[in-house]
């Protein structure tokens, strides 16, 4: 690879979606993508993450339109369900593609 | 990269994660013990409807168990999910093949019955086998029906434990009904049930009630 080449690599880390990229939120979109929908709790039980810190980075995921979050009640209890809009699959995997694309471009 | 997005491993961890509770397994084993009870009626009839009515009985306590413990003990542990379209479909295949097995077994019980009643009346109907061997053949039948109706089961929740609960239906059916003796049934439903029982009490240890939402 040229020194240019491995400058457009670098360049192209700049353009790599945040909101996903952070590990937890990659966790919980990853999980989701392989999903229809789950709720709060299964969602807790299946990334080991505490009830605040899943509830800061739902929020977040929320923020940019890549989560849908509905609330509703279970019987008495209160359930949330947690489910991916088309614009959070979509920039999922373009995620994805950008992160293999680049990581295959490395050099050796 | 692709290690910890390997999507279709984190869709079956999902999936899998259902049957942590060992709730089948105590279903399973529960019900072969309390079937049993209908191969324990002596030959002489003797309290026939005593044993029936405890077997049903049991039946409906072991369903009861099954499905209050999934929605009462389960459900709030692990959560709800709703899995892709793949997984629905594998479940309407599953509908599918267990409907036909369903169809099959009445079949063969139906031939029976009519086996037994042409044999009673003495009426030739071209099967004329050693007692030895008609048990052999009736039992046989029966572990197969057992064996591979939880085996099939087993094979689409990806339910690992189930082959290990097939082989031991297919055992208890087969033996019982060979040796005209409840004991392997017994035996069977008692080596599905205890570490059903011991996978329920891990379950719940590791599985405390969550926070109540609000």
């Amino acid at each position: 690879m040229t020194a240019p080449e491995m400058s457009d690599s670098l360049s192209a880390l700049t353009d790599i979606d945040r909101l996903i990229h952070e590990p937890a939120r990659l966790q919980i979109v990853a999980l989701l993508y392989v999903l229809e929908s789950a709720d709060f709790v299964f969602v807790t039980q299946q990334t080991g993450m505490t009830w605040g810190n899943l509830s800061a980075h739902i929020t977040k995921l929320e923020d940019g339109g890549y989560l849908k979050v509905e609330k509703g009640y279970k019987g008495k209890r209160p359930q949330t369900m947690l489910s991916l809009t088309a614009k959070g699959r979509k920039a999922f995997n373009a995620y994805r593609q950008s992160m293999q694309q680049m990581l295959d471009d490395l050099p050796e | 990269m692709s290690q910890n997005l390997d999507l279709k491993a984190i869709e079956r961890k999902a999936f899998r994660s259902f049957h942590q509770d060992g709730l089948w397994d105590i279903y399973m084993g529960g019900l072969l013990l309390v079937l049993s009870l209908f191969f324990a009626i002596p030959e002489s009839g003797e309290g026939e409807l005593t044993y029936m009515g405890l077997a049903l009985l049991g039946v409906a306590i072991v369903f009861a168990f099954f499905q209050l413990g999934k929605k009462y003990i389960t459900a709030p542990r692990m959560g709800q999910v709703k899995f892709g379209p793949e997984r629905q479909k594998r479940k309407t295949t599953l509908a599918w093949i267990m409907g036909v097995f369903v169809l099959v077994t009445l079949g063969i019980n139906l031939f029976s019955l009519y086996v037994w009643n042409a044999t009673a009346s003495s009426q030739p109907i071209g099967l004329n086998l050693a007692p030895s061997l008609e048990r052999a053949a009736v039992a046989s039948i029966a572990a197969l029906i057992a064996g591979i109706s939880t085996v099939v089961t087993s094979y689409f929740k990806e339910f690992t434990r189930g082959y290990y609960i097939a082989l031991l239906m297919a055992f208890g059916f087969f033996f019982t009904l060979w040796l005209d003796s409840t004991i392997p049934m017994i035996v069977a439903g008692a080596l599905i049930l205890l570490p059903g029982l011991a996978v329920f009490a891990i379950f719940l240890r590791q599985h405390p009630l969550p926070p109540r939402e609000g």
